[in-house]
C-alpha cells in the first residue's frame, strides 16, 4: 500500500473512533516530519529557524492523497502532526542542547529584543515543559496551542478540531499565550 | 518506533491537578475580560472584580503584563489563513489587471498588472491575506501612503494602496533590472560603481529623512538597481508596515526573513532601542561595505551571533585599494553610537562627492591638495580660530559689548580659510624643496607660518564660521514638542445612545483643544481611522507626528457618565497623566473643560484670558440641548449620506428648540445650511441669532464666513471672518483652509497661499483642504508643489471629479500633455456638470469632448452649447461651430437675469464675451469682456481672463489681439506655460504667424526652466 493510501485509510479510521489506527499512523508522520526537518537543518546554515508549520505542510502534501481524503481527515492530519511537530522539534532541541546546557537556561532568545519581524526565536524545550505544566491546568488550552503553534491551525480550524467557538478560541489563546509567556521568562 | 509510542497521547490523558486548575479558570476568566477592556479601565475593573483577593489581582495583573509584554510571542504562523494562492493572468484588483507574476517572498507575491485609467503597466505587491485586524490595515493604508508622498527618483514611487480579499496590496512602478542583491552575488562592485550606487542611495536618504520618514530595513534585497543605472530604494517606511499588519508568513516562502535582515541592523535595533534615521546610515556602511568588499561586515554563524559582532566588534578591513576618504567613510558610518556617526544623509551624502572614484578627476586634485599638506594647514588654522574664539567670548560678555561685536570676529576669522588655503597652497611648494635639502627644518617652517596665518585670518572676513557658531547657539530641540493627537474614545456600553456621546465628547475635546494657540492638535478626520483596540502608541504618533497621545473612554448610565482619559508620550509609551470623572450628565462639558486645561498645563501651553474664557465657558445650561448638539455632529461628521446630513440639520433644530440661546448650535445649523444645502437664508439667520447672542463665538464667525463666500461671494468680507474665527480656532483646518481660498480670490495671494499649505499640514487627510492647495498652487504656476497635493488627492479619492480634473489640468498646463486629460474625460461620469472649469481645458481635445457632452445630462444647455462650439471650431468645423455659438447665445440671453443674480455673472458675460466672438460680433463681445475686465482684479482672475481674452480673439478672427493676451499672460508666469502653446490645437493656427515663435522664445529663454 503506498503511504498517501495508507494515511488516507488511517486517518479515515481514526475519525470514526479508531484509536488503534492513531499507533500506526503517528511513527508514520512523526519519520516523515523529521526526515524533512532534518533536510531543513541541513540546508539552514544561519542556526536553529525551523518553520513548524511549513514542515507539517509539506509532510500533508506527502503524505496525505488530498483528492481523496475528506476535511475531516485533513484537520485530524493537523491535530496528529501538531503533536509529532512538537516532539520531533523537542528532540531536535534537545540533541543540541545537551552538550551545553542542562535545557532550561535560556527560554527566548536575543531574537526578543530585534524589532524587525517582531518574531521571536522560541525555545521549544522551554516551550514543551511549560505546555506540559498548562496541561495540568487546563488540558483543552494546552492543546490549543499545540494545534495553534506547532501545526499552525488557523482560528477556524482550530476551533472545528476542538469542537469550541472562534470566540474561545480567541480568548483561550490570548490568555494562555500570557501564561505561558510567564512560565517561560520566570527566573 | 520507540518515540512512536511515547507520544501516543490520546487528547486529555495527562493528570489534572483539580484546585490550581480550579484557580486558573477564575484567572482566566478575569483576565480574559480585562484584556477585552481598554487600557485605562483595567485596573478599575479588577479592583472590583477581585475584591479583597489581593493575592488574585496581582496574579492577573501579573498576567496583563505578561501579555503586553508577549506581543506576537508564538504568533509565528497560522496556515491557511496565511496562504495567498497566485492569481491568475486577466484577474481585476480595482483598476489594475494581473499579467504576471514576477516574483514571490516572505512578505507576498509581486505581479507586472495593468492599470487600465492610465493604459500604464505598474507593479503590484499583494500581502498575504487574513489574520488581519481591520484597523491595522486601514493604518497600513493611511502610512503607504504617506509614504507614497515621497517622490524622489531614487525611491520606489508608490502608485496607490487597496485591499483584495481582505488584504491589502501596494501598486508600484514597475522596474527592469536586478536587486544589489543579485548584482552582488558574482563578485564585489568596481570602486566607481559602488561610489555612484552609495551617492544615489545617500541622495535618496537624505530625501526621505527631510520628510522624517525612515527606512529601518535597508539591506541590498531592498535596493533595486535598474537596467539604466539608476539606483531605487524599495519598501521604503513599508518593511515594519508589513510586519505589523501581516501577522504570518505564509508556508513555504524563504525562511530566514528575520535572519537575513539581523546583518544589517544597527546596535541600536539589535538592543530594541529607539532606532532614528542614524540606524539607516548604519545599514548604509554596512551596504557600501558589502559593495566593495563582497562581505557582510557582521555576519556570523546564528543570529545572536551576528547581534553580538555587531554591538561588540570592529568592522573588517577594506581592501588595501580603497581610498582612505572612503575607508574613513565607511568607518564613520559603523560607529556603534548613532552620535559618533554622520548626523544626516546631507552630512553622508556631502562627504561622499569628495571621494576620488577611478573615474573622476578629482582624484589628481584632492591628491595635489593633500601632497601640498593644504589639510594641515586648515586644520591649524581652525583650531586657533576657534581657540581665539573660545577667548574672546566670556570676555566680550564681561564687558557687555553687543553681540554684533562677536559676529564681526566670527565673520573675520572664518574668512581667513581661504587665504590660509591659498597659502597652504604656495608654502608647501617650497616646503617641499627644503624638504628634500633640509627635512628638520620643515616642522619649524610650518610653526612659524601657522601664526602670521592666524594673525591675517583674524582680520579678515566669511560666512563658514557663522554658520557654525549661529548653530552652535541653537538650543537643542525639547524633546516634546506641544502636540497631541486626541484618539476616539472608546464607548464601554453598548447603547447606540452611549455612542453619540463618546464620539462628541471625542469631538469637543479636539474642539476645546484646538482653541489654544500654543498647542498643535490633530484634526479629527485624521485620528478617527485610529478606533479603539490593540494600537501601536508609538507608530500613531509618529504617522501623525505628534509627541502626545489622548486615549479615554466614556461610559453613561442613565444620568450619570463616567469620562476616563490618560494623556501618553508617544514615543515612550509612559503615562504622563489620568484621571477619571465620574458625574451627572448635566456636568459633562465641564469634565471636558477640566480634561482639556489639564492637558494644556501637562503640556505646558500657556493659555491667554481670552483662550481660558472660551474653554471654559458652557455652550449651553441644558444637558439635554448639549447632548441634541453632541449627536448632530455625530451625524454631520459621518454626513455619508442625506439622510445623515439631514438627520444632523433636524438635530441641531431640536437642541435649539429646547435651548433657543444656544449659541454654539445657531452657528452649527448655520453652517451645515450654508455648505450643504445652499441654503442661504436660513444659513443667514441662524448666524445671526448666533452673533446676537454671542458675539466673540468663533463658531459665529465660521458661520459667517462661508456665507459672505459662498452666498454672498464677498471674498473680503469673508476673508475678515475667517481671521476673527481663526483666532479663536487657531487649529481648525477647515476654516484656515476657506480663508486661504477666500484671500487667493481676494487677491492677497501671498497670505493666502500660507494659510492652504497651513491648512494642509493641519489636516493632511482631509480631501477639500488637499484640493484647495492643488487648486491654487496650479493657478500660481508651482507646478512641482501642486504635483504633489494632486498625487495625495489621488491617494484620497482616486475617482472624485476633483482629482482626475486636477490631474488633467496639470499635464496639460505643465507639460502640454493631453493624454491624461483624454482618459479623464472617457470615466466622466454623465451626471457631472461641466463648470467653468473645464473651459479651461477642454478646447485642445475636440474629438473627446464632442463624445463627452453628447452623452453629459449634468450640464446646463449654454455649457454645453460652449463645449460643443469650441470643439467645432478646433477641429475647422465653421458651420456646426457657429450653430453651437447661436443656441448659446440664445440660451444665456434667455437665462440672463437669473445667471446675474446667482452670483455667476462673472461668468455669464464671459460665456456672452466668446458667443459674440464666436459669431463675428466684435463690438458687442468687446462690451461684455469690459463688463467683466473693468476695475482691479486679482492676479489670479486677471490671468484666467487673458487666457479667455485670448481664445476669443483667436474665435473672432483677431490674431493681434490674441497675440498681445497671451504675452500677458505668459509674462505673469502661471498657468499659461510655452509647453501648452506649442502642443496646443486650439492655438494651432496662430503657429503659422512668425510672432508666434517669437513669443514662445521670449519666454522660453528667459525662463528659469
Amino acid at each position: 500500500m503506498s503511504p498517501p493510501a495508507k494515511v488516507n485509510e488511517l486517518l479515515a479510521a481514526w475519525g470514526k473512533g479508531d484509536d488503534g489506527a492513531l499507533t500506526t499512523l503517528l511513527p508514520l508522520v512523526y519519520d516523515e516530519l523529521r526526515q524533512l526537518a532534518r533536510r531543513q537543518l541541513r540546508g539552514e546554515r544561519n542556526g536553529h529557524t525551523l518553520q513548524p508549520t511549513a514542515l507539517v505542510h509539506e509532510a500533508y502534501a506527502r503524505l496525505v492523497d488530498q483528492d481523496s481524503v475528506q476535511w475531516q481527515g485533513r484537520t485530524h492530519f493537523f491535530a496528529v502532526a501538531a503533536q509529532t511537530m512538537r516532539r520531533v522539534l523537542v528532540d531536535h532541541a534537545r540533541k543540541r542542547h545537551a552538550a551545553k546546557r542542562g535545557g532550561h537556561a535560556i527560554q527566548i532568545t536575543l531574537d526578543a529584543t530585534l524589532a524587525v519581524a517582531d518574531r521571536r526565536d522560541v525555545d521549544v524545550i522551554a516551550l514543551d515543559d511549560a505546555l506540559n505544566a498548562l496541561a495540568t491546568l487546563d488540558a483543552t488550552q494546552a492543546k490549543l496551542v499545540e494545534l495553534r503553534y506547532f501545526s499552525g491551525l488557523g482560528i477556524e480550524e482550530t476551533a472545528k478540531v476542538l469542537g469550541i467557538s472562534s470566540a474561545t478560541v480567541r480568548r483561550e489563546w490570548a490568555t494562555a499565550k500570557a501564561w505561558l509567556y510567564r512560565e517561560m521568562t520566570k527566573l | 518506533m520507540g518515540h512512536g509510542q511515547g507520544l501516543a497521547l490520546s487528547r486529555d490523558d495527562q493528570a489534572v491537578n483539580h484546585e490550581p486548575a480550579a484557580r486558573w479558570k477564575r484567572v482566566k476568566a478575569l483576565l480574559a475580560v480585562a484584556l477585552e477592556k481598554p487600557l485605562p479601565l483595567r485596573a478599575a475593573y479588577l479592583a472590583e472584580a477581585c475584591g479583597e483577593d489581593a493575592a488574585l489581582r496581582s496574579e492577573v495583573e501579573a498576567l496583563l503584563a505578561a501579555h503586553r509584554e508577549a506581543g506576537t510571542f508564538l504568533d509565528s504562523v497560522t496556515a491557511g489563513d496565511g496562504q495567498a494562492s497566485q492569481l491568475s493572468s486577466g484577474t481585476r484588483l480595482g483598476p489594475y489587471e494581473i499579467v504576471e507574476l514576477i516574483g514571490a517572498g516572505g512578505m507576498g507575491q509581486v505581479y507586472r498588472a495593468r492599470d487600465a485609467r492610465l493604459g500604464r503597466e505598474v507593479a503590484i505587491k499583494i500581502l498575504p491575506s487574513g489574520g488581519h485586524r481591520e484597523q491595522a490595515l486601514e493604518r497600513f493604508a493611511v502610512e503607504a501612503r504617506a509614504v507614497g508622498s515621497i517622490s524622489h527618483p531614487n525611491i520606489l514611487a508608490v502608485y496607490d494602496v487597496g485591499t483584495y480579499e481582505g488584504g491589502p496590496y501596494l501598486v508600484f512602478e514597475l522596474l527592469k533590472g536586478q536587486t544589489l542583491r543579485e548584482l552582488l552575488r558574482p563578485e564585489p562592485l568596481p570602486l566607481g560603481k559602488a561610489l555612484d550606487l552609495a551617492t544615489q542611495l545617500a541622495q535618496a536618504l537624505s530625501a526621505a529623512h527631510d520628510k522624517g520618514i525612515v527606512h529601518r530595513d535597508l539591506k541590498p534585497e531592498n535596493l533595486f538597481v535598474t537596467s539604466e543605472g539608476r539606483l531605487k530604494i524599495l519598501d521604503f517606511g513599508i518593511a515594519r508596515l508589513v510586519a505589523e499588519v501581516a501577522p504570518a508568513k505564509p508556508s513555504g516562502t524563504v525562511t530566514g526573513a528575520v535572519i537575513g535582515s539581523v546583518g544589517y541592523m544597527s546596535p541600536e535595533q539589535v538592543r530594541g532601542e529607539r532606532v532614528d534615521h542614524r540606524s539607516d546610515l548604519f545599514a548604509f556602511g554596512l551596504i557600501l561595505h558589502e559593495m566593495l568588499t563582497g562581505e557582510i561586515a557582521f555576519k556570523r554563524q546564528s543570529t545572536a551571533e551576528t547581534g553580538s559582532a555587531i554591538l561588540n566588534e570592529e568592522p573588517p578591513r577594506l581592501p588595501e585599494s580603497t581610498p582612505p576618504e572612503l575607508v574613513r567613510l565607511v568607518r564613520r558610518c559603523l560607529e556603534k553610537k548613532p552620535q559618533d556617526r554622520f548626523q544626516s544623509a546631507h552630512d553622508l551624502a556631502a562627504r561622499l562627492a569628495t571621494v576620488p572614484s577611478a573615474t573622476t578627476a578629482r582624484m589628481p586634485f584632492l591628491a595635489e591638495l593633500k601632497r601640498r599638506r593644504v589639510f594641515r594647514a586648515l586644520v591649524g588654522y581652525a583650531i586657533a580660530a576657534f581657540a581665539a574664539l573660545q577667548i574672546i567670548e566670556p570676555i566680550m560678555h564681561g564687558l557687555h559689548w553687543p553681540d554684533a561685536v562677536l559676529s564681526y570676529v566670527v565673520v573675520a576669522l572664518a574668512s581667513g580659510f581661504p587665504i590660509v588655503a591659498a597659502l597652504g597652497w604656495i608654502f608647501d611648494v617650497k616646503a617641499g624643496r627644503i624638504e628634500r635639502t633640509l627635512p628638520a627644518a620643515h616642522d619649524l617652517r610650518g610653526l612659524r607660518l601657522a601664526l602670521p596665518l592666524a594673525g591675517i585670518g583674524l582680520l579678515a572676513a566669511a560666512p563658514g564660521l557663522v554658520y557654525i557658531f549661529v548653530l552652535r547657539q541653537t538650543p537643542v530641540r525639547a524633546e516634546r514638542d506641544r502636540s497631541v493627537a486626541v484618539l476616539p474614545f472608546a464607548s464601554l456600553s453598548t447603547a447606540k445612545e452611549n455612542e453619540f456621546f463618546a464620539e462628541g465628547v471625542h469631538s469637543e475635546l479636539i474642539t476645546q483643544l484646538g482653541r489654544m494657540a500654543g498647542l498643535k492638535v490633530i484634526a479629527r478626520s485624521s485620528v478617527q481611522q485610529y478606533r479603539e483596540g490593540a494600537r501601536d502608541l508609538k507608530s500613531i504618533g509618529e504617522a501623525l507626528g505628534v509627541s502626545t497621545l489622548v486615549e479615554g473612554s466614556v461610559q453613561r448610565a442613565g444620568t450619570r457618565v463616567r469620562i476616563a482619559a490618560q494623556l501618553v508620550d508617544a514615543v515612550s509609551g509612559r503615562q504622563l497623566w489620568s484621571d477619571r470623572y465620574d458625574r451627572e450628565l448635566a456636568d459633562s462639558f465641564a469634565i471636558q473643560t477640566e480634561v482639556a486645561l489639564e492637558i494644556a498645563r501637562q503640556l505646558g501651553a500657556k493659555l491667554t484670558p481670552a483662550e481660558k474664557q472660551l474653554i471654559e465657558r458652557a455652550p449651553t445650561r441644558d444637558p439635554e440641548a448639549h447632548e441634541l448638539y453632541l449627536r448632530a455632529i455625530y451625524y454631520a461628521e459621518r454626513s455619508s449620506s442625506r439622510a445623515d446630513s439631514e438627520k444632523a440639520r433636524e438635530l441641531a433644530a431640536q437642541a435649539i428648540a429646547r435651548d433657543p440661546s444656544f449659541a454654539l448650535a445657531h452657528a452649527f445649523a448655520s453652517i451645515l445650511y450654508s455648505l450643504q444645502q445652499f441654503n442661504c437664508a436660513s444659513a443667514r439667520q441662524h448666524a445671526d441669532r448666533a452673533m446676537a447672542l454671542q458675539p466673540d463665538l468663533p463658531e459665529a464667525h465660521e458661520a459667517l464666513l462661508f456665507i459672505y463666500g459662498y452666498c454672498q461671494v464677498d471674498w473680503a468680507a469673508a476673508t475678515q471672518e475667517g481671521l476673527t474665527a481663526l483666532r479663536g480656532l487657531p487649529g481648525d483646518a477647515m476654516i484656515r483652509s476657506t480663508v486661504g481660498m477666500a484671500q487667493m480670490r481676494a487677491g492677497d495671494e501671498q497670505a493666502g497661499i500660507v494659510n492652504l499649505r497651513h491648512a494642509f499640514d493641519l489636516d493632511p487627510n482631509k480631501f477639500e483642504v488637499a484640493v484647495r492647495l492643488a487648486i491654487y498652487l496650479l493657478s500660481l504656476g508651482q507646478f512641482e508643489e501642486a504635483e504633489h497635493a494632486i498625487i495625495r488627492l489621488r491617494l484620497l479619492n482616486p475617482d472624485d471629479e476633483s482629482t482626475l480634473f486636477l490631474t488633467a489640468a496639470l499635464a496639460s498646463r505643465r507639460d502640454g500633455d493631453f493624454e491624461p486629460l483624454r482618459k479623464v474625460l472617457s470615466r466622466l461620469p454623465a451626471e457631472v456638470e461641466l463648470g467653468p472649469g473645464w473651459w479651461w481645458l477642454l478646447l485642445d481635445v475636440p474629438e473627446d469632448t464632442l463624445t463627452l457632452v453628447a452623452s453629459n445630462r449634468g450640464t446646463p444647455l449654454e455649457g454645453r452649447a460652449l463645449f460643443e462650439a469650441g470643439a467645432h471650431f478646433t477641429l475647422g468645423h465653421a458651420r456646426e461651430a457657429k450653430a453651437a455659438f447661436e443656441v448659446m447665445l440664445r440660451e444665456v440671453q434667455s437665462r440672463q437675469k437669473e445667471l446675474l443674480a446667482s452670483g455667476h455673472a462673472r461668468w455669464a458675460h464671459n460665456l456672452l464675451a466668446t458667443a459674440y466672438s464666436g459669431l463675428g460680433r466684435t463690438d458687442e463681445a468687446l462690451a461684455e469682456r469690459r463688463a467683466v475686465d473693468e476695475g482691479a482684479q486679482p492676479p489670479l482672475r486677471r490671468h484666467e481672463q487673458l487666457i479667455f481674452a485670448a481664445r476669443d480673439a483667436v474665435f473672432a478672427g483677431q490674431p493681434d489681439v490674441a497675440f498681445t493676451r497671451l504675452d500677458e499672460a505668459l509674462s505673469q508666469r502661471r498657468t499659461l506655460t510655452t509647453s501648452y502653446l506649442r502642443a496646443s490645437r486650439f492655438f494651432a493656427p496662430l503657429r503659422a504667424d512668425p510672432r508666434f515663435a517669437a513669443l514662445l522664445a521670449k519666454y522660453e529663454t528667459s525662463s528659469v526652466h
